[in-house]
């Protein structure tokens, strides 16, 4: 049995559901917010099966599973997913993605480390010292700030007139990182397949340039062959089996690489599924 | 310990010293010109009140690891950062605590014994408590997996310190590594034995089975734990009772977990 374990609204998960449908794979949809039950072994209290929205599931009959299930929204829903993510770390079944593989993405800096051995990544600097920033500032002249955990943010330039809201940094640290300029390319690694698509857009953060009032247009691409080499290796260096990298190519023909999402919200840039993602994912799951 | 003296331990503790990549223009601007002192030695980050790190400091300093200078969370969340990252994916790193004493090129190791993140005041009353957290979090992952010394207990995503894993997930590691599992109340009966588990390597001090081994191996991937000391029986199948990462581990253990390290 194939399970995608994701909330009911969530239209990545659906997309892959579709393809299923589409070539006749059996898959059932569990949404973690319905678990209702779940049953353990009584002596080892391993996760052998639950209950959700009136079905009841047997874990062993799982050969492959999607998680989206994310993090709980509720307190009292940490318990339930606390268990699944056990059971989708350790079971023998097929799991995109296991959430200890997952891991890297907690912490952006920490994963620009581990990128670095596959891309040139944005000099960055993380501090809670005013002028360590103004100095760095100097230094590439351009800089953009964002969140360095999971939490989402929107990336922005900093504007070096802002030396007063500079000072709030002296009470949390901040990540700062040299402004890269060129044409994004967002990567999506799914098994051995690679699928490109490029970002025009004159935002400095292309998921929001509807915000900005900036105009984005996403197109189907291709990259060269090392370069594409060099995506697989890396998701494979993070031991994900999809992934989405974004990368910047830089007017010397360099490619620098931000981050790698590994859960990642492909229907931005596939949205009639005629690059074939979701398919992809399908295919890995069956 | 393992055969080793005081001294060749000191001298391999010597060697493992880092290497500062490059010392940035701006670190005079960062010390604002007060006196500071870059720590030439070994660092345990832990809450203050905490013993066993008190009576591991000792330990360590008997072996001839020294010095040590204990970390607490609340000068973490007072100190100023300096987290550098190359084009090439390259970090350093400077935290300068309020007594001026630097933890920079000159840390030898580390060993964690962290379960909670302190803020500052101001922000853990603030509205932006959560994000802060998560942002010195994911700051701390970043600045114990950059260093180049020994470090004990670095943070998971999931866990500041240790893996964060209650007996139910170790369970549902043990038995997906090929370990059995007793029942609750059959456990205290067995006749059971410690394993530390080290980067994959058993240190025991009897022969073990390859198919313990391989299990044991299984267990420390499976949970992202290189450090464990495991109880359990080498019998067929495996069983397994206990698996603890050095954050729960007594103080003699982890001073001979450092010891073999350094051994290496």
């Amino acid at each position: 049995m194939i399970a995608i374990i994701a909330r009911a609204g969530d239209r990545v998960a659906r997309a892959v559901a579709a393809e299923l449908t589409a070539t006749g794979a059996a898959f059932a949809w569990i949404d973690p917010r319905m678990i209702q039950r779940l049953t353990a072994h009584p002596g080892s209290r391993a996760l052998t099966g639950l209950r959700c929205d009136g079905t009841r599931f047997r874990l062993a009959d799982v050969t492959s599973a999607y998680s989206r299930a994310g993090a709980p929204s509720e307190r009292a829903q940490m318990s339930v997913y606390g268990a699944l993510a056990t059971w989708l770390d350790t079971t023998p079944a097929r799991v995109i993605t296991r959430p200890r593989q997952a891991g890297s993405n907690a912490s952006k800096p920490y994963q620009l480390q581990l990128i670095g051995r596959q891309f040139r990544v944005p000099e960055t600097l993380v501090t809670n010292e005013p002028s360590l920033v103004e100095t760095f500032a100097r230094t590439y002249r351009r800089v953009i700030y964002k969140s360095m955990s999971s939490t989402r943010s929107v990336v922005r330039e900093w504007d070096r007139n802002e030396t007063a809201r500079l000072e709030r940094i002296r009470e949390c640290p901040v990540q700062f990182q040299r402004y890269v300029p060129g044409v994004d390319y967002r990567v999506h690694v799914v098994g051995n397949d690679v699928f490109v698509a490029r970002i025009m857009t004159s935002a400095t953060d292309y998921r929001y340039a509807g915000r900005w009032h900036t105009d984005r247009k996403i197109s189907t691409a291709t990259l060269p062959k090392p370069v594409l080499n060099r995506c697989l290796a890396l998701a494979r260096q993070l031991d994900l089996a999809i992934c989405g990298i974004d990368l910047r190519l830089e007017a010397d023909s360099e490619f620098t690489c931000f981050e790698v999402n590994p859960s990642p919200a492909f229907l931005l840039f596939d949205p009639d599924g005629k690059q074939g993602i979701a398919a992809a994912v399908a295919r890995l799951l069956s | 310990m393992n055969g080793l003296s005081s001294a060749r331990v000191r001298k391999r503790a010597d060697s493992l010293r880092t290497k500062a990549m490059h010392v940035p223009k701006t670190w005079n601007a960062f010390s604002h010109g007060t006196p500071t002192s870059d720590l030439d030695g070994w660092v345990i980050l832990a809450p203050q009140a905490d013993r066993v790190a008190a009576r591991l400091a000792l330990l360590l300093e008997k072996m001839g690891i020294s010095p040590v200078r204990r970390v607490t969370e609340l000068e973490l969340a007072h100190a100023r950062w300096a987290h550098w990252i190359s084009g090439l994916g390259n970090c350093s790193t400077w935290v300068r605590l309020e007594d001026g004493t630097v933890l920079g090129p000159g840390l030898r190791g580390v060993v964690n014994r962290l379960t909670t993140l302190t803020l500052p005041q101001a922000v853990a009353s603030s509205a932006d408590a959560d994000y802060a957290r998560h942002e010195n979090f994911a700051l701390l992952i970043s600045w114990l997996a950059g260093l180049r010394c020994t470090v004990i207990d670095r943070p998971t995503a999931s866990s500041l310190g240790g893996t964060g894993l209650s007996h139910s997930d170790w369970v549902g590691r043990a038995l997906s590594a090929g370990f059995c599992v007793p029942p609750v109340r059959e456990r205290r009966r067995l006749p059971t034995s410690r394993h530390l588990l080290i980067n994959g390597t058993l240190e025991s001090a009897s022969p073990v089975s390859s198919r313990f081994r391989a299990a044991c191996r299984r267990i420390a991937v499976a949970s992202d734990a290189p450090i464990l000391w495991i109880t359990a029986i080498d019998g067929t199948p495996p069983i397994f009772i206990d698996a603890r990462t050095p954050i729960r581990m007594p103080p003699d253990v982890t001073a001979r977990t450092v010891v073999t390290l350094l051994a290496r």
